[in-house]
């Protein structure tokens, strides 16, 4: 009998070798970011891969864009500490006390109860006062949310669905207005001439905790916020505060609590009071320890489907009275009773987004 | 270390079996062992190498003792097992059994964060060896370096195959790399890793999903593509780890035995757990089931054994009790099926395939879920008749299944008899490993993207 021959184990070798080689000779220099940017234990042959996922091949020339930085615990050497950073958004702790909301029991939302306000935003954020009216449902016609998997769940669960919604698992600050997952086509910028919304929800930064210095991942989220501002011009812009993981899960793991919350007060300094602000979702689910509430949550980082209820009614504290018109009827928000979530295929809105 | 890990394929796959194939024969095992332990302390740590090597001393001498000391041979044994299962037991049980009946402490604790990789199998595997000295089925091992290979070989120390002395004997003496060996059985580990980290890893999301909704949540459609999808995704990750073993096991000549055998083809549960992880199943029945007496001596008697081996297999795969309840669902399908159900279904050809389908998804769902109360909403969520929460999205199933049907069916295929008769007919045509070469890559990129299994989940 023929003995078989299978050249595999040689073509991958030698594809090994090949692929090593143009990594580390590296002629056009494209692959020196990359390498940077791998975990030290890892083969530099991966390299190769994270570069063709950012569409970088051997041939491609070397661009001038900044590439993201290495994920690193080291902060970079920046002109802005911490500290200043805490100072100037006039607050020793990142985010308001979130004073006795009970945890309600996993409840359908029909039956519960709407959540008590919660203590006013913690007016040394915007020196000029609150400025903040309750809103309902249709405030959120022309609003679109940006994010990552947090935002997806929002979407399939809180019930708000004349928002539009551009998210994508795994999203960061660095990718969110180059990768084309707009409808599974288009980036943000691209879609954004397409249409006009009066305000922008935003919410990332957890795919990316590892990444940068608290200072450079602010400074990436700026610039987020420019092009935003530039492509929309009338639109508000709403940060909202990365949400924290439950204790298990950030003494356990990166997604660390700590880490958070200075990322929080750092996104926080972005808002200006008057057309960008932000706002501290973390008073929703926390409980006394500063942490997710455990039972919210199946796997430490995202809450259970109920909970994303709780989550809207708390964005709808947040309207704002734009054109100097009489401002939407108060009442029609935290006292209403929470939506019943429509059948996806009643909606027209969500067909514009585009799952990762 | 993980064989889909990037640092064991670059940095240890080959440099291993190089110097094994370049070694001197006689030093061949010794390579084995030591190169075998130092991977595996290097992944699980220094003092999980200790237990290695306790538990190999243990039952080299032991396995020596038994054969050179005929009228201790008992007490050998006995000793033996002794320290086998009760360092199994220290680290893999006690803290549950503590916690259960109330005594929890927290040195229970910490013994049960130390559970040594890979003790579940190489403690079967010692056991195994012990009892077939103990009948005589073979001889002791006289040469430590030589069984020393045989427990720790690295393709099957941590997941499995459970070998068998006897089958592992003459290559252990006498191997001789040569080309063929290293060709085949690298291919066999690119199909393992390519239905590891393209099938399972890509599948495994979906549950990860689940879990986040909150199992109350989720409509009925979605809860049964997902208890599929999670079925689908177990067998790959297991079948692939299974033939990674046996490719490295080729590549270092040593016979790794098969552990599965498209179970998924099976018309009972029975048949099922013949063609599912081959090994444990073959373990159980050769040391366990058959001295309790196997099916010879009469119904109830065969009904007990299978009690007792349903509940310690259930066992162990994990310490908790869903675990225990899985094995306790297992036995009696097996029981039904072999009082009533297989006369019932006689000579049909069809409805035995869709009642082994039906029950084996849904018992993976309570092998999955560790606590009972969520295997309970699990199953309200399959048969919706208790009512549901009106926190339900009724669009997940679409949103998902528009996802996942392509890959669901690609792993469907991958279940039916086609693919393996097809490679074990090709295998070394270019229509074979033209397409591996891409898989193999592809696979590489996925691990190296960091969408690969760990890492999948912790990109929200």
């Amino acid at each position: 009998m023929k003995r078989p021959f299978s050249p595999l184990v040689w073509l991958c070798a030698a594809g090994t070798l090949l692929l090593a080689a143009l990594v580390l000779l590296d002629p056009n220099g494209v692959y020196s970011g990359y390498v940077d940017a791998l975990d030290e234990s890892q083969p530099v042959i991966a390299a190769v891969f994270t570069a063709a996922q950012d569409g970088v091949y051997p041939w491609t020339a070397p661009s001038a864009r900044e590439a993201k930085p290495a994920p690193s615990f080291r902060p970079l050497t920046g002109t802005v500490t911490d500290d200043e950073v805490r100072s100037s958004v006039g607050n020793d702790e990142p985010f308001p006390d979130a004073g006795a909301v009970a945890a309600p029991e996993p409840v359908p939302p029909a039956e519960m109860q709407p959540l008590e306000p919660a203590e006013p935003l913690d007016t040394a954020e915007e020196p000029e006062g609150d400025g903040f009216i309750p809103v309902d449902e249709s405030w959120f016609d022309d609003a679109l949310f940006i994010g990552d998997s947090h935002t997806e769940g929002f979407c399939d669960y809180a019930g708000l669905n004349n928002a539009t919604y551009y998210f994508k698992r795994g999203v960061d600050v660095w990718c969110v207005m180059d990768k084309a997952f707009v409808d599974g086509k288009m980036t943000i910028p691209q879609a954004l001439t397409q249409r006009r919304f009066g305000k922008i929800y935003i919410m990332l930064g957890i795919n990316e905790i590892m990444v940068g210095s608290t200072e450079s991942f602010a400074a990436q989220y700026a610039e987020v916020v420019d092009q935003l501002r530039i492509l929309q011009p009338d639109a508000l812009i709403y940060i909202q505060s990365i949400f924290h993981t439950t204790k298990a899960k950030s003494d356990s793991s990166v997604y660390n609590n700590d880490t958070i919350n200075a990322r929080n007060a750092a996104i926080a300094g972005i808002a200006d009071g008057k057309q960008v602000f932000y706002i501290d979702c973390n008073v929703v689910f926390d409980d006394e320890t500063g942490a997710l509430t455990p039972s919210y949550s199946g796997d430490g980082v995202h809450v259970k489907a109920p909970y994303y209820t709780l989550w809207r009614d708390h964005l709808f504290q947040f309207g704002r009275n734009v054109d100097g018109s009489a401002p939407p009827v108060p009442g029609g928000g935290a006292a209403a009773a929470p939506r019943i979530i429509a059948p996806l295929g009643a909606v027209t809105e969500l067909d514009a987004v585009s799952a990762g | 270390m993980s064989f889909s890990d990037l640092r064991f394929i670059f940095y240890i796959l080959s440099p291993f079996v190089l110097l094994h194939t370049l070694c001197p024969p006689k030093a061949r095992n010794a390579l084995l062992f030591f190169g075998s332990l130092g991977v595996y302390a290097f992944g699980a740590g220094p003092a999980a190498a200790g237990v290695l090597l306790g538990v190999t001393v243990v039952n080299y001498l032991a396995g020596r003792w038994i054969q050179g000391a005929p009228s201790m041979r008992r007490a050998a044994l006995g000793l033996g097992l002794l320290l086998d299962f009760g360092a199994l037991f220290v680290f893999k049980y006690l803290a549950a059994a503590l916690f259960l009946l109330g005594t929890a402490n927290a040195d229970a604790l910490i013994l049960r964060l130390a559970l040594p990789l890979g003790i579940s199998f190489y403690v079967f595997q010692a056991a195994a060896y012990l009892f077939d000295v103990f009948r005589g089925t073979t001889e002791a091992e006289e040469n430590f370096l030589d069984f020393a290979a045989f427990l720790s070989a690295y393709p099957q120390l941590t997941m499995g195959p459970i070998l068998r002395y006897g089958d592992v004997r003459a290559a252990l003496w006498e191997r001789k790399p040569c080309r063929v060996d290293i060709e085949q059985g690298f291919q066999l580990f690119a199909v393992g890793l390519s239905y590891k980290v393209l099938l399972a890893d890509q599948l495994a999301y979906l549950w990860v999903v689940l879990e986040r909704i909150g199992f109350d949540y989720i409509s009925t459609p979605l809860a049964w593509l997902g208890a599929v999808g999670y079925s689908l995704q177990l067998y790959f990750d297991f079948q692939g780890y299974s033939l990674m073993a046996m490719g490295l096991g080729r590549m270092l000549s040593l016979p790794v035995a098969r552990n599965f055998d498209e179970p998924y083809l099976s018309r009972s549960v029975s048949e099922f757990y013949r063609r599912w992880h081959i090994t444990l199943g073959t373990w159980f029945r050769d040391y366990l089931y058959i001295p309790l007496g196997g099916s010879r001596h009469g119904t109830a008697r065969t009904l007990l054994a299978l009690a007792v081996v349903w509940c310690l297999t259930g066992l162990w795969h994990g310490p908790t009790l869903n675990y225990l309840l899985w094995g306790g669902v297992l036995f009696v399908l097996i029981a039904s099926e072999k009082l009533f159900l297989r006369r019932a279904f006689g000579s049909l050809r069809v409805l035995p395939h869709l009642y082994l389908l039906f029950v084996i998804v849904q018992t993976w769902v309570i092998f999955r879920v560790e606590d009972l109360a969520g295997i309970a909403a699990y199953f309200r969520r399959l048969y919706p008749f208790f009512g549901s929460s009106e926190a339900i999205n009724h669009g997940d199933f679409v949103k998902y299944f528009s996802s996942y049907w392509w890959l669901f069916a690609i792993a469907i295929f991958f279940c039916l008899p086609w693919p393996r008769r097809w490679y074990e007919r090709w295998r070394g045509n270019a229509l074979v490993w033209i397409p591996l070469f891409a898989l193999f890559w592809t696979s590489i990129f996925f691990l190296s993207t960091g969408t690969g299994s760990a890492f999948l989940y912790f990109r929200f």
